[in-house]
């Protein structure tokens, strides 16, 4: 049960530690990101991307 | 049974006090890592222009003239501006600037009210300096000039006059200054001299116009054409006017676009470059759905067709790399922490590669731009903290090195601090945006729970549920829910930020055996937790 406990606080901190290490690492490959306007659209690819995981399960 | 439970109390006791010396030391070990690398990180970064130098202070001046110069020869770097802390007791100062060091200083006029300097230098080394000058006595066009090293000059006034002058621009052609400016003459009118070292040659009055014409621009190709571009002020409003010399003639001037009363007001001014495609021209306005400015740009043809100005930019004071091979324009941009200083090439109608040059908090303004060496030199002014405003530049010759931390935002002089101060700030911001979108969860919810009465959705694994919940949840944001996100910072930071938060979400929940409501609304609040964690990182450093 310890171990358990200890187990799933690790793999928090390997998410949260590990991602913002991933995110340094994009920054450095790409350089850092300045604030841009929102592209308009991103929702059309947002979507797409629902219509794709909705439709995967019925072509299954 | 009584001692029995003593002695279970005095174990549990012991193992108590274990973990907690275990803790004290792990935490003690923590703190000592994160002091020992330094004494303490700023809570933002400066997030350095890759491939450019360090920026360096130059010289003192005053921010009453609309502009200070800036031209380069063999002798070194040359600046004219106007010093001075009063406007009608102002210096009209000249510099050469060498390794960074002022070699030459020589204060060409001494309290005047001056106004419009400007700088042009030949091949022989010569500098030509024109200013306007007012006084009760009159208005004066004035012209000097003098050699490298300095050895005296000799001030003239080639222009008096009882009308209102105003918006003196030149641009010299070996020993030719062709000289422009705005007088009021009945109504304001664009004039336009040549002065052939030192003496009067050409006269002429360029507009006829009821309008008000002002803020004159001038360049002169290689065929000796005189291009002239200005703002007219209409009833209409403000209207980008060109015109050019042909034998000695103006042509019928040629409307390029709108331009802007505030650009006019805050001392903007059109710039002039020739291009392979005729002449183009860069000045500020406001788009027609909006009330700040954009820089424009249009080019005119030798035929006179005109392209259609396109808005390029947030801001003014536009610009242009002249003598680089490539269109490229400098500007004063707005920033997070006000005006500040951007670089970007022109290419097929827009600008890419857009660089903001000035770092930190401080506002930068009035941006100059020199192309030396096949390298960009750029200067801009910055309020001192005394008082006064200091001419700073920045080059693309001798790049500053960037280490690593400093590349992806940390303080590289106490990176461990840094990270684990950015780490905690953020995840505190996160928790904020999460409850902010607490609408957006309910609607994603229940959006989620209709699909999921369907087995076919039901019996999917763990993995295609989060990427599920987590497309629901951004397309649920677009409803008309209140809701918060961070700011965007492109699309590779957002792709990253989503996948890390389905990543995590998996990593997390994997070992969860059980399904039901409650697991799928820990999966909900964890996807939108850890998707506000990854994409405020940015937002966070440059706070």
């Amino acid at each position: 049960m310890k171990t358990q406990t200890w187990k799933t606080v690790g793999t928090i901190l390997l998410v949260f530690f590990g991602g913002l290490a991933l995110v340094f690492a994009s920054f450095a490959l790409t350089g850092f990101p300045f604030p841009s306007e929102t592209i308009p659209n991103l929702i059309w690819v947002e979507l797409v991307l629902l219509v794709v995981l909705l439709g995967i399960p019925l072509f299954r | 049974m009584q001692e029995h439970y003593l002695w279970q109390r005095s174990i549990t006791s012991a193992k108590g006090v274990r973990i907690l010396r275990k803790t004290k030391f792990l935490l003690t070990i923590l703190m000592t890592l994160l002091l020992a690398t330094g004494v303490g990180a700023r809570d933002y970064i400066e997030v350095w222009p890759e491939g450019w130098s360090e920026v360096s202070p130059l010289f003192t001046t005053s921010i009453f003239a609309d502009r200070f110069f800036v031209d380069h020869d063999q002798a070194g770097t040359s600046f004219l501006s106007m010093d001075g802390l009063y406007f009608k007791e102002l210096d009209l100062t000249y510099r050469l600037v060498r390794d960074a060091q002022v070699n030459e200083e020589v204060v060409l006029r001494a309290k005047g009210e001056l106004a419009n300097p400007f700088l042009g230098l030949d091949q022989k080394g010569n500098r030509y300096v024109l200013w306007l000058e007012r006084s009760p006595e009159g208005n004066t066009l004035n012209y000097s000039t003098f050699g490298v090293p300095y050895t005296g000059h000799k001030n003239h006034v080639f222009w008096e006059t009882n009308n209102i002058v105003q918006d003196l621009a030149a641009f010299q052609v070996g020993e030719i200054s062709h000289v422009v400016w705005s007088e009021r003459e009945g109504y304001f009118q664009i004039r336009y001299a040549q002065i052939d070292q030192g003496q009067l040659v050409a006269m002429e009055t360029i507009t006829n116009s009821t309008d008000l014409s002002v803020r004159p621009s001038v360049i002169v190709d290689k065929q000796g054409v005189v291009h002239v571009a200005w703002m007219e002020t209409t009833d209409l409003g403000v209207q980008i006017q060109y015109s050019k010399r042909v034998a000695d003639r103006w042509t019928q001037p040629l409307k390029i676009g709108s331009g802007s009363v505030q650009d006019i007001q805050q001392g903007g001014s059109i710039a002039l470059t020739l291009t392979s495609q005729g002449v183009a021209l860069a000045w500020a306005a406001l788009p027609k759905s909006g009330n700040r400015l954009f820089v424009y740009l249009a080019q005119v043809s030798p035929q006179g067709e005109i392209t259609t100005p396109t808005a390029l930019a947030l801001g003014s004071r536009a610009r242009f790399v002249n003598g680089a091979p490539q269109l490229q324009l400098v500007w004063q941009g707005v920033g997070r922490f006000g005006s500040e200083v951007n670089h970007g090439n022109y290419e097929e109608g827009r600008l890419t590669d857009v660089t903001n040059l000035t770092v930190g908090r401080k506002a930068a303004f009035r941006p100059e731009v020199i192309y030396r060496d096949g390298h960009l030199y750029i200067y801009w002014l910055q309020a001192q903290a005394e008082r006064g405003y200091e001419v700073y530049g920045i080059n693309n010759q001798f790049p500053k090195t960037i280490s690593l931390w400093r590349k992806v935002g940390i303080d590289e002089t106490a990176p461990l601090i840094h990270v684990f101060f950015l780490f905690v700030s953020t995840i505190m911001l996160a928790s904020v945006y999460t409850i902010m979108n607490l609408g957006v969860l309910v609607v994603g919810g229940l959006a989620y729970g209709l699909i999921h009465r369907s087995e076919k959705y039901k019996n999917q694994p763990l993995f295609y549920q989060i990427a599920l919940i987590a497309a629901i949840l951004t397309v649920a944001r677009y409803l008309p829910i209140p809701s918060g996100s961070p700011q965007f910072f492109g699309l590779i930071h957002y792709g990253v930020s989503f996948v890390l938060a389905i990543m995590g979400t998996y990593l997390i929940m994997r070992n969860v055996r059980q399904r039901g409501t409650f697991v799928n609304i820990t999966i909900l609040f964890l996807w939108m937790l850890l998707f506000q964690f990854f994409a405020l990182i940015p937002q966070n450093i440059l706070q």
